[in-house]
């Protein structure tokens, strides 16, 4: 693993298109700015394990736990009505 | 073609209807081609089954189906790399969490869910970063300790 020192302000460049700022650096805390081509995916990496880690726990899911989950949702009096997903894509 | 598969045993299956994930699902890099399969009739969950490992399948809903406002726009990057033209087109799944011992807890994953383009197929499960949508969201409220 490379390990770089920087100064705030100062940047890193990667593979001619990335670009990443220290903005602001002190004590246990960074900002950093990235710039990079849009396609280039950027997460914070809690929030990618969280999503692994659910993915993994719901390939564990058997028959029988579907059917006596759907048991309790048709059971259940605080399940809202249905609603229909709105999801916007730009026009081309 | 004969599709095996652990949970359901030995499956008949069109190639046709076989989503091709173009971003993988995160987790399983590896796994790109999956199929849909309802759980039962009128159920409100469904299977993304994975074509190359038979014990691979997560089970998912759709948001909506339990009263969840569930509206964002799509990243431009998704709608690129499934080459989507029209809303219509889009189908969102999103994956279920179920306890064994306790169903009660479920939870359902708002934060990524699995965008699929119905006319061409192609998948990706996409993080809706700017969103303040969550992975461990609860189906059911928490109960009230009297």
């Amino acid at each position: 693993m490379l390990v770089l020192s920087r100064k705030n302000g100062q940047k890193v460049i990667i593979n001619d298109d990335i670009e990443i700022t220290i903005l602001e650096s002190r004590f246990d805390h960074c900002k950093i700015a990235i710039n990079a081509p849009k396609e280039v995916k950027i997460y914070r990496e809690e929030v990618y394990h969280q999503i692994q880690r659910a993915n993994k726990l719901s390939n564990k899911t058997s028959i029988e736990s579907i059917d006596s989950l759907a048991s309790l949702v048709s059971q259940s009096t605080e399940v809202a009505k249905e609603k229909t997903n709105k999801i916007i894509i730009k026009k081309k | 073609m004969k599709l095996n598969t652990t949970r359901f045993g030995e499956l008949d299956v069109e190639e046709s209807s076989f989503f091709e994930f173009v971003s993988p699902i995160l987790g399983y890099d590896n796994e790109r081609k999956f199929i849909l399969i309802e759980h039962n009739e009128n159920s409100k969950f469904k299977w993304l089954q994975s074509v190359q490992t038979p014990s691979l399948a997560f089970a998912v809903t759709v948001a909506g189906l339990f009263g969840i406002d569930y509206s964002f726009e799509l990243p431009d990057v998704t709608q690129e790399e499934l080459a989507l033209e029209t809303a219509e087109d889009i189908l969102a799944l999103n994956i279920v969490v179920i306890p064994h011992s306790n169903p009660r807890s479920s939870t359902i994953n708002l934060l990524a869910p699995i965008i699929v383009n119905l006319k061409t197929k192609k998948a990706s499960q996409v993080i809706l970063v700017n969103s303040n949508f969550e992975v461990d969201y609860p189906l059911f409220e928490k109960e009230v300790a009297c």
